[in-house]
């Protein structure tokens, strides 16, 4: 990043947190039983930070200081939180989900390639370079379509944790996270009290980890209910083998007195046994990040702090906004002032409500924080004021 | 001294560890030293652990004196506190449970909810699909199932709905099982001074009868030890070759356990690390000496399983995890050591 950039993108982080700093701390719940942290852009980890009563000015002091890419708590709440890890004491930890777009099946994300050749580092829209015919880096960019997208698997874990685990809607903590996806907090008893084992079990039950179909004991199973109320959506795949196997499968759950039994014996090899298990993960497993749903020591971004990648907020949002997702990242911008840029590629893309692109090698004006992610992911320098 | 009914003193013999019958034992307000007027009580909780450690089973006889049979079983728990020995408590703990399990398959559905129920299983009754099922609240499903290592226990095998896994009968017990051995074991722990006595006795018994039956577990049956770093597994690998360019705390943690339990001193180990060029030996020394347990909490911190190392986002299972099922890092080391003898 072009050091000018870097300039008028701390000085962006700095208003922002002139104005919003003792939002962020009064937003979470126990703030001096946490862990704080932030990363600075040369990768400088600031850790082990406790916050009270004493400490908050001076704890602002450094955000404003380093202006940080990003400002993070613990997900658990430690007796010593400004302690080694070891010596922390840990008492509970917040259940979070991750989940980010570009994890997901069946997701629409527009992208940019870049050349991976040194001396050539060409961008065009295009997996093979067009300047030398080189290999390229994919360079994929958030937009509404994709937000929209992703909150349909938003919309599916959050039916699991009611439906399903028995969460109720108010201790759900919803999140844009900024970027690519949205964190769930859950920051009540008896969830937080999981330890790393439950988690991973949870996980195993999102993501579906380890699932054998053929092999369920149990025809009110979950994974064979989650099954039938996906089995449409499950047919539309291509591959005729599985899509045999899956029309097989609906006729054994939907006619047959003892399905179980039906489905063992089934004649299938081993390797399309396997095919279809992984199919099925991955097209209705929720593909949660394991590590921060299962890791007790980790660090989650703070709700209402920036995203250094983005310019956004990590926003909290109602249920009601899952179901006007294209207004997400509109409701994430800090700030409503435009920039001016120069900007190396963009496809066609729409950004908080408005279209932007296709753009080449041209200067144009933006909202600034569209302006610093292009620049955050190389894709544009040169930011002024217009 | 309360009316008791032999019924209540069924109850405690055939489940000493739960609410009721602790407020029996309670309740009966009997000292150590009344109870061990009588010689004979002691010497049948001495047989009977003597039985357990050689047998590994505990048979129960519906028929023999349910409060003779309930007070052996808090000398038992005095006498398995005394020998501090971590084979002993769980082949304890294990003869019970399975004697235990014999029992709960002859009892009535009411009575295994109530016992349930005692032990902290939150449940729910529910005819909702079709059959009468308990449904039990899915942290305590979570807590009580995780040592059950058949697949077919993993959580989606169940139906679910509104915080409750559904279980049959057979799985409810099993269940309950598990229970037990926890509330067992915490019951061991609970102890917190062995009568001077018993303390004495349980030496000698350990000397006279139990010393030849407990195994040495120096024996090379699960030898690991090795520096070959060919037959470690691909995690670990992984974990070795990207030390210099920065490691997840977790796979910091499990590189560390693992290199410690394949035989790697702690200064081997630090300078494993010593590779990277922010490389900060106090603060490095500090922490492998806090995972090995030499400081901070004492607390020598086990290999992660498989499982947790595929949720650390670091498994890269290659044929031999694939084909042999591997569950445990240290297991690819075993088995690939044997192959090589």
């Amino acid at each position: 990043m072009k050091k000018g950039d870097l300039k008028y993108l701390r000085n962006y982080i700095k208003i922002y947190y002139q104005g919003g700093f003792e939002r962020i701390v009064e937003n979470v719940k126990d703030p001096h039983r946490r862990e704080w942290a932030l990363l600075t852009y040369d990768n400088k980890m600031y850790r082990h930070i406790r916050l009270d009563k004493d400490n908050l000015t001076k704890f602002k002091d450094l955000v404003l200081e380093e202006t940080p890419k990003g400002l993070y708590y613990s997900a658990s709440y430690y007796q010593n939180p400004d302690e080694e890890m070891e010596l922390k004491g840990r008492e509970s930890t917040d259940l979070i989900f991750d989940l980010d777009a570009d994890h997901m099946d069946n997701i629409r994300i527009k992208s940019v390639y870049m050349c991976v050749n040194k001396e050539c580092r060409a961008f065009s829209f295009k997996n093979k370079c067009e300047k030398c015919g080189g290999e390229t880096r994919n360079i994929p960019i958030i937009d509404d379509v994709t937000i929209f997208d992703a909150t349909q698997k938003l919309k599916f874990l959050i039916s699991i944790l009611n439906t399903y685990l028995g969460i109720p809607d108010e201790y759900i903590k919803l999140y844009f996270s900024g970027h690519r996806g949205f964190h769930i907090h859950i920051e009540e008893e008896p969830y937080i009290s999981l330890d790393d084992i439950d988690r991973i079990a949870i996980k195993d039950l999102l993501v579906l980890d380890g699932i054998d179909i053929f092999n369920v004991r149990d025809r009110n199973a979950y994974i064979l209910d989650i099954l039938l109320k996906n089995l449409e959506s499950l047919l539309t795949i291509d591959d005729p083998e599985l899509k045999m196997l899956l029309n097989r499968i609906k006729h054994i759950l939907t006619e047959y007195d003892d399905p179980l039994k039906a489905l063992r014996n089934m004649r299938v090899s081993e390797g399309s046994r396997r095919k279809l298990n992984e199919y099925i993960k991955k097209k209705i497993g929720v593909e949660v990040d394991p590590a921060v749903l299962t890791d007790l020591s980790r660090l989650i971004r703070a709700p209402l702090s920036l995203h250094g990648k983005t310019g956004l907020i990590k926003k909290d949002l109602e249920m009601d906004d899952i179901d006007n997702p294209m207004n997400i990242i509109e409701k994430s911008i800090p700030s409503k002032l435009m920039a001016k840029i120069h900007v190396e590629i963009l496809p066609r893309i729409v950004w908080a409500g408005k279209e932007y692109g296709p753009y080449y090698m041209e200067d144009v004006i933006l909202p600034e924080p569209l302006a610093i992610y292009l620049i955050n992911l190389g894709l544009a320098k040169g930011i002024e004021l217009p | 001294m309360p009316i008791v009914i032999d019924e209540d003193f069924e109850w405690a013999a055939k489940y000493p560890f739960d609410k009721k019958s602790i407020q029996l034992l309670q309740s009966l307000s009997l000292s150590i030293n009344e109870i061990l007027e009588d010689k004979e009580l002691l010497k049948e909780a001495f047989k009977e652990i003597e039985d357990i450690i050689k047998k590994g089973t505990l048979e129960w006889n519906p028929i023999e004196n349910h409060y003779r049979k309930f007070i052996i079983f808090y000398l038992e728990l005095l006498i398995v506190r005394a020998l501090e020995s971590s084979y002993i408590e769980n082949r304890f703990i294990e003869a019970l449970s399975k004697r235990i399990y014999k029992i709960l398959s002859r009892e009535a559905f009411d009575v295994l909810v109530k016992l349930g129920s005692n032990l902290g299983l939150r449940y729910k009754i529910d005819q909702y699909f079709g059959d009468t099922h308990i449904g039990i609240f899915f942290i305590d499903f979570l807590r009580f199932s995780r040592r059950l290592s058949s697949r077919h226990w993993r959580i989606y095998y169940f139906p679910i709905r509104d915080g409750y896994i559904y279980v049959k009968k057979r799985q409810y017990i099993r269940l309950l099982s598990e229970a037990i051995k926890s509330k067992i074991y915490e019951l061991i722990l609970s102890v917190e001074k062995v009568p001077d006595y018993i303390l004495e006795e349980s030496k000698k018994f350990y000397i006279d009868k139990l010393s030849i039956h407990i195994p040495k577990h120096t024996s090379n049956k699960f030898d690991v030890k090795t520096k070959d770093i060919e037959i470690f597994p691909p995690c670990i690998k992984y974990a070795l070759k990207n030390v210099g360019s920065g490691l997840s705390h977790p796979a910091r943690f499990t590189l560390v356990t693992f290199l410690n339990a394949v035989g790697y001193t702690k200064e081997e180990i630090i300078n494993i690390f010593n590779v990277t060029p922010d490389f900060n030996e106090k603060v490095t020394r500090y922490q492998v000496e806090h995972i090995l347990g030499i400081r901070g909490g004492k607390i020598r911190y086990k290999v992660p399983s498989c499982r947790k190392i595929v949720s650390y986002n670091f498994c890269y299972a290659d044929d031999t995890c694939k084909r042999f099922g591997i569950l445990h890092p240290l297991k690819y080391v075993y088995l690939k050591k044997r192959s090589k003898r």
